[in-house]
């Protein structure tokens, strides 16, 4: 797990700093996870998922790198909901009732577009940072207009669903 | 203690904690904290089973997953954050704010509209000086709208900073409401007593009925949209209507007829003006109101309120004219001499005083109606709802 500021020993930083830091990363992960708890719930896009699972998944996939304090994922969620991003069903599973979320399908282009958006972010910093970046060029398009992602296996797509562009010629390019 | 029942307490008071220092819009609904915590619950609960499973005594898991919940003011604080930031107030509430703003206008416009009719009334029969009475209501105006505007913004701000929604207002209120009332004292005997879950099946009886009347609502709703109701004046007698005022209006501020302009006293000219203006602005409201009386609900609901309160800022002119009578003239044709303006005889000054009060009162019942009829205005009846 990264080990964030605030966990830090007083001593480990000079105090004025502290606060900024903090703050930056709060930032930061605030936007993070609400992509990420999207990224897991687009992956139970068939039969849905719950908070603890989401939570668990984060934790295996980002080799609990990033995690999500477990009482923060439902505020996240309760929200996502509000804006119509996802969805809720409940479902009583071995005697215990359970609120599994779905993306729901305006909530599907907005997800897409947040990971593309993302994605080409990431990528155009980083020469600033001096790391590299390697983007799946042959199974994704991004974009050039928006920065949606859309995904090149599916080839019934013939505009970006976000801005309406005209990616008939873009799929062609090798 | 039973190890299920020490579980259970556990849980409780950690959700305890989180519960209050949730946000009130939250609070306020029932079914959606109820759902906040059962959700909370049944996640230390999967996380508890796992620890469980792991090797750690039932006790200690439950301990370990309520730890890895967090702190329970942050977790309460999370639900605060909600709305878009638009200055201190979010966007999502800035239509309210402005909302309450205008309907705090016009409490303080009615309210000043009274306080200067009375000041007015003492003014005219003590005889002092009209400038202190304009005065008066200005500064009455002045600080009122101040102390609103301010109180109603500090709402306003601590409301976004909990993370309210129009929404969560509404159901604030409707949770106020007698039935609202009930259901919370049901719940609250729910969670205590042994009667607990009979009193939760009335609730939910309760509920299922309120529901079928907000059906029942709907579907009246829908039936009577466009079909607007006999008490809502008609297109054709607003314009109408609106078109007498803004003539006489009109004559009143030319003031066209200069013979006959001469004869009239100067005092009674300049309340003849004032009025003129009044006349003016209503006719033309009038008439803007006929043309979108059939299918425009914000117009009118914006209409009939102003066209009241200016009635009602005619009212001071009607006072001055009616401890005024010497100014009042009397019309009378003579076959030589043609008009002839005489002044209304002292015995007869009662008679003068009674219409006048009485056109008072016909303008404060105008007013009234037209108030009365803004809060019965419902957007079903319009297509432009």
């Amino acid at each position: 797990m990264i080990k964030r500021v605030k966990e830090f020993r007083p001593s480990a930083l000079i105090i004025q700093k502290r606060s900024f830091l903090e703050n930056f990363e709060s930032e930061i992960l605030r936007g993070i996870s609400t992509l990420t708890v999207l990224a897991i719930i687009n992956e139970y896009s068939e039969e849905g998922t719950y908070g603890y699972q989401i939570l668990k998944n984060l934790e295996e996939k980002t080799g609990a790198m990033l995690i999500i304090e477990d009482g923060t994922l439902y505020p996240i969620l309760k929200k996502l909901q509000r804006e119509g991003i996802i969805t809720s069903e409940k479902k009583v599973v071995g005697g215990r009732q359970r609120t599994y979320y779905k993306l729901t399908i305006e909530g599907l282009k907005i997800y897409k577009h947040m990971e593309g958006f993302f994605t080409k972010l990431i990528e155009s910093i980083a020469p600033l940072l001096d790391i590299e970046v390697s983007i799946r060029r042959d199974r994704y398009l991004y974009c050039p207009n928006c920065t949606n992602r859309i995904d090149l296996r599916d080839p019934s797509i013939r505009f970006c669903e976000v801005c309406g562009l005209n990616i008939e010629d873009l799929k062609r390019r090798p | 203690m039973s190890e299920i029942r020490e579980k259970e307490e556990l849980i409780e008071e950690f959700l305890d904690k989180i519960k209050q220092k949730l946000p009130f819009w939250l609070k306020s609904n029932e079914d959606e904290l109820r759902e906040v915590l059962r959700e909370l619950k049944e996640h230390i609960l999967d996380s508890a089973e796992v620890l469980e499973q792991k090797g750690e005594a039932p006790i200690e898991a439950v301990r370990t997953a309520i730890f890895q919940m967090g702190n329970p003011s942050k977790i309460a604080n999370e639900y605060k954050r909600r709305g878009t930031p638009k200055f201190y107030i979010t966007e999502e509430l800035w239509p309210t704010y402005l909302a309450a703003l205008k309907v705090a206008g016009l409490i303080v416009g009615l309210v000043i509209a009274g306080i200067t009719l009375v000041n007015a009334l003492i003014i005219g029969l003590t005889g002092g000086d009209w400038v202190d009475v304009i005065f008066a209501a200005m500064s009455n105006l002045f600080i009122l709208t101040l102390i609103i505007v301010t109180g109603i913004s500090v709402l306003f701000v601590w409301l976004s900073y909990e993370g309210y929604f129009p929404e969560d207002i509404k159901n604030f209120f409707k949770s106020k409401g007698k039935l609202g009332i009930k259901v919370h004292k049901l719940l609250e005997e729910a969670h205590k007593g042994i009667e607990g879950a009979k009193a939760e099946r009335v609730v939910e009886i309760e509920e299922k009925e309120q529901k079928i009347e907000e059906v029942k609502e709907e579907v009246k709703e829908t039936e009577n949209r466009g079909s607007y109701p006999k008490w809502l004046d008609k297109p054709i007698s607003l314009i109408i209507g609106g078109v007498f005022p803004l003539v006489f209006g009109i004559l009143a501020v030319i003031q066209p007829f200069a013979q006959l302009k001469a004869l009239l006293n100067p005092q009674f000219l300049s309340i003849l003006f004032g009025f003129g203006i009044f006349w003016i602005v209503l006719g033309f409201l009038e008439i803007t109101q006929g043309f979108f009386v059939s299918w425009s609900y914000p117009v009118n609901k914006v209409l009939y309120p102003t066209r009241a309160i200016i009635e009602l800022a005619t009212i001071p002119f009607l006072a001055y004219l009616l401890v005024n009578p010497q100014i009042f003239p009397l019309f009378f044709w003579d076959e030589s001499t043609g008009f002839v303006i005489l002044e209304i005889a002292v015995e007869y000054y009662w008679v003068y005083y009674l219409v006048f009060a009485l056109f008072i009162l016909g303008t404060v019942a105008s007013a009234i109606q037209k108030f009365y009829k803004t809060a019965r205005l419902d957007e079903a009846y319009f297509f432009n709802a």
